[in-house]
């Protein structure tokens, strides 16, 4: 197609001194992405209620009624609706829903830690090998490729295992298994920057090496890095609670809504609260997350960022 | 002031071969060429005849494989660290691709003014201040400096692109296919514009285009390049009038002509008041 | 043969964006003869490749084409349709007359590449890397059902032989991507040509080769024009609508500004953008002349001027009749200008 001029293109050519109306706002990468992403309506809603639990997981000591680690003998499994206990309680008298918000603390905080550590190792790999090339890249990328090769689930278990179950092992754990996926991304962007011809002005200009790879390059190679964590979050949640339901999870009574689950599990049929509680929440904090992930990939879409 | 008849650029039997897997390719072969103060060298060739190597050759951005290129006498590929980057200060580039070659995520005064940054010219105000003064000049009006690259049209931005090879006061500027990208009435205030500049600034220039007619209007000397090679190298007008090579006249044969004969004197008369042309 | 072979009344193509509708194509008309070459110029954003492709209906999905007829008479021929060919012999059977924009999409398939062929700036766009030249060629005859396996094979060496490929029966074999630049234009017409259509849409065919090659392709193209096959190329290049062409259509922000013989509209342009145009145009020999670009840019399409889209950058605009809308006009010689300035000169 031929290009078409677009409202985002301005009839700026006018000459200085010809009538032009106000000067147009600055549109920069940033405020663009914030505009297509706003647009979708799912990915804002969804971008809300990913506040609201950040929100409520970092209020966590006020907003719970109970500590969550708190019994009471004489409340064991009651329903919902229970004066004190608004979702029940579970075999040891504890508060369901106090032990749902930390569970939710604990889950953003080993997924946020863990896609923390991911990417900071990602772009260190991705950044150096993409951009110095040669002897580092093969040394750096081969190391990635056998990381790559190992499988990830197996990685995390045998190092909480070592480590022990607690949410520092947890976190590296998970980050860990994730960042080999990151950093591969992190360099083929990085590789198909290096082509721009703005990498060759800025050589041409005099920058220097670190100037372009983290000035130039990395800002523009961040939106789908970006994507690509926003993705693995829900994932690093989902891998909290698999690796809980395996029994590996943070050390209780730190709760955690794959261990709730399989709790809930066994009581069922006697006590569904204990389960339909985390679960459901666990499924709407994934969906949310994904949803996030999605309007992101559409807003950092390179389609009609070049004409 | 340049002195004319001064060597600013020296290029002695310089060859430049890129390896790969599917073997040599001789992009440039023992090339040899001097680029004098105050003129405009123009280099021609069809794609793949080398012109664009030379222009990275000649910038230093790549070491050539045999023979030197030397920059007001110092030999390119031996400089190095401090020194290099002093030798940048000197030379400039202009790209083909307008919206590519700038900074996607700096305003258009923060492209202008990112070269004086790199080399610790004055401080963030005075900078802005030129850059200010740099878009002016090259008629990209100062109110839209704070727009993105991409909210400028093609010929907008190779303005921009300009203004910021202009911002060290380069001694060498080398324009690889300056205005390939643009429309045929953008391209004629590029052109005009770059007219403008050099005389007014002293420029000198490497001026690389497939289009004859452009190096025409704009080059003192003309090169010409098929398959690496130098075949041709004559002052413009002799270039132009009595090619010697039988490739150059094969490309001059093939040129077609827009105007006819009648059209030449209709054309002349303003269209438009020349003023307004920024 | 009676009447043009194709005649295009008031196209209109709306691009959907958002809430913003941007009109890319706003009335054009032309008519093309068998045996002649029609340019549409213009530059960027001018709609001329939107036209083209309006035709063929080959548009991204945003666009939609809201009105207009492209009535194209296609020749009846034996095989044409399946075989059914009927019996009578009179004048008016010879050709059929369908409306390309009107046509179900089934037919319009039959007409691609059958009836009109379309030859891209970069052959790569219309050549399916993985497949040899002979797959593709005996594909394209074969799925119009024209003739049969060894015949196809056949045809297109042949086809392949008349773009002037040497060894045409040792390249039949070799893939796009092993063929350099000009090549690849002619075995995209050889295969545009295979199935020798009445019409040719060229877009920008030579706008990505050496000008060396540039004028290979032209002349290949001028032999499929004697050959009575009628041309619309598309180009921003007047020095090839003037080699090329017999007629030019010069477009600007979708509207057609001018139309006239290739020759008069190049010696004596009457529109002020094709006079912007001329002056900008740099050409060997005129060094001495002063470079006249035309100030400012392209509008942008969501933001038209109103009237007189070109006359925000227009020299000779006189306010407040240069905002009003301004039709083309037919000057006393045949030609056609949309400047009313232009037609009290004349």
């Amino acid at each position: 197609m031929g290009t078409i001029a677009t409202s985002e293109t301005l009839a700026t050519d006018l000459g200085a001194g010809s009538p032009v109306a106000d000067a147009p706002r600055p549109r920069g990468q940033w405020a663009r992405a914030w505009d297509r992403f706003r647009s979708n309506r799912l990915a804002f809603v969804s971008l809300i209620f990913c506040g609201l639990l950040v929100l409520l997981a970092l209020a966590a000591p006020w907003v719970a009624t109970h500590h969550y680690a708190e019994t009471d003998y004489n409340a064991r499994l009651t329903p919902i609706g229970t004066p004190g206990h608004l979702l029940g309680t579970d075999l040891l008298g504890r508060d369901v829903a106090s032990r749902l918000i930390y569970g939710l603390r604990t889950a953003l905080f080993v997924a946020f830690g863990a896609e923390l550590t991911a990417l900071v190792l990602a772009l260190l790999i991705g950044l150096v090998a993409g951009y110095r090339g040669g002897r580092i890249e093969q040394v750096l990328m081969g190391f990635t490729d056998v990381m790559y090769a190992f499988p990830s689930y197996l990685f995390a278990v045998v190092l909480v295992t070592v480590l022990g179950r607690s949410l520092f092992a947890l976190i590296l754990a998970i980050g860990i298994a994730s960042w080999v996926t990151q950093a591969r991304l992190v360099r083929a962007q990085v590789l198909a920057l290096k082509q721009r011809d703005y990498v060759e002005a800025a050589r041409a200009m005099g920058a220097r090496g670190p100037t372009i790879a983290v000035k130039y390059i990395l800002p523009n190679a961040i939106g789908p890095i970006l994507v690509t964590t926003s993705f693995a979050i829900p994932a690093a949640i989902a891998a909290e609670a698999g690796l809980a339901l395996l029994g590996l999870g943070v050390q209780p009574p730190t709760p955690s809504w794959g261990a709730m689950i399989t709790d809930g599990m066994k009581y069922l049929l006697a006590a569904p609260h204990m389960m339909v509680f985390p679960a459901v929440l666990f499924a709407l904090t994934l969906l949310a997350f994904t949803w996030v992930g999605d309007g992101l990939r559409d807003a950092f879409d390179a389609s009609g960022e070049q004409r | 002031m340049p002195d004319a008849g001064e060597v600013l650029v020296r290029a002695e039997s310089v060859s430049k071969v890129f390896s790969s897997r599917a073997g040599d390719v001789r992009a440039v072969d023992e090339l040899s060429f001097e680029i004098m103060r105050g003129e405009t060298l123009g280099l021609v060739g069809e794609s793949g005849s080398g012109k664009s190597t030379v222009a990275r050759l000649v910038m230093g951005l790549q070491p050539p494989t045999e023979g030197r290129v030397l920059f007001d006498g110092a030999d390119l590929a031996s400089v190095r660290g401090r020194e290099m980057r002093a030798l940048r200060r000197r030379m400039q580039m202009v790209f083909q691709n307008p919206y590519g070659s700038l900074l996607p995520h700096y305003t258009a005064a923060a492209n202008v003014a990112e070269p004086l940054r790199l080399h610790k010219i004055g401080d963030q105000d005075s900078r802005r201040k030129e850059a200010l003064r740099l878009l002016d000049m090259v008629g990209v009006n100062p109110r839209f400096a704070d727009l993105y690259p991409r909210q400028f049209s093609g010929g907008q931005q190779q303005r921009i692109a300009i203004a910021r090879a202009l911002a060290l006061n380069p001694d060498l500027l080398v324009c690889d296919e300056p205005t390939s990208a643009l429309d045929v009435s953008i391209q004629a205030q590029i052109l005009k514009l770059l007219v403008d500049l050099r005389e007014s600034l002293g420029l000198t220039c490497l001026f690389i285009s497939h289009n004859l007619a452009v190096v025409e209007r704009l080059a003192t000397r003309v090169a010409v390049m098929n398959h690496g090679q130098l075949v041709e190298l004559a002052p413009a007008e002799q270039l132009f009038h009595t090619p010697q090579h039988s490739y150059t006249q094969t490309l001059l044969a093939a040129v077609l002509p827009v105007r006819g004969a009648k059209a030449a004197t209709l054309v002349d008369a303003p269209p438009v008041p020349e003023e307004e042309v920024t | 043969m009676t009447g043009p072979l194709l005649s295009v009344r008031d196209l209109r193509t709306h691009f959907v964006r958002g809430k913003e509708t941007l009109r890319a194509v706003q009335g054009v008309s032309f008519d093309v003869e068998p045996g002649r070459a029609l340019a549409i110029v213009g530059e960027s954003g001018s709609g001329k490749t939107v036209t083209a492709r309006s035709l063929l209906r080959l548009l991204p999905r945003t666009a939609r084409i809201a009105n207009g007829q492209a009535i194209l008479r296609v020749p009846k021929r034996a095989g044409a349709s399946g075989g059914h060919r009927r019996g009578s012999g009179s004048a008016s059977d010879a050709h059929r007359e369908v409306d390309l924009l009107a046509l179900p999409e089934r037919e319009l398939r039959r007409v691609r590449g059958r009836e009109v062929g379309m030859v891209f700036q970069n052959a790569m766009e219309a050549m399916n890397p993985t497949l040899t030249l002979e797959r593709q060629l005996t594909e394209h005859l074969l799925w119009h059902g024209i003739c049969g396996k060894t015949e196809a094979r056949e045809r297109a060496v042949r086809a392949l032989g008349d773009v002037g490929i040497p060894e045409p029966e040792r390249r039949i074999r070799t893939y796009p991507f092993q063929l350099s630049g000009g090549m690849r234009q002619r075995a995209m017409i050889a295969m545009a040509m295979l199935t020798e259509p009445a019409l040719l849409i060229a877009d920008e065919p030579t706008t990505a080769v050496d000008v060396t090659v540039q004028r290979q392709i032209l002349d290949l193209l001028v032999e499929v024009k004697n050959r009575g096959t009628g041309i619309v190329m598309i180009t921003h290049d007047l020095g090839v609508a003037r080699y090329f062409c017999d007629d030019v259509v010069v477009m600007y922000a979708g509207r057609v500004v001018e139309r006239a013989p290739t020759t008069a509209l190049l010696d004596e342009p009457q529109h002020p953008y094709s006079v912007g145009l001329l002056g900008s145009s740099v050409e060997l020999g005129d060094r001495a002349r002063p470079l006249l670009p035309i100030p400012g840019s392209p509008p942008d399409l969501a933001r038209l001027p109103s009237g007189c889209a070109f006359h925000p950058r227009c020299g000779r605009a006189e306010l407040p009749r240069c905002q009003t809308d301004q039709d083309l006009v037919t000057l006393t010689d045949g030609r056609e200008t949309a400047c009313w300035k232009a037609v009290a000169d004349a």
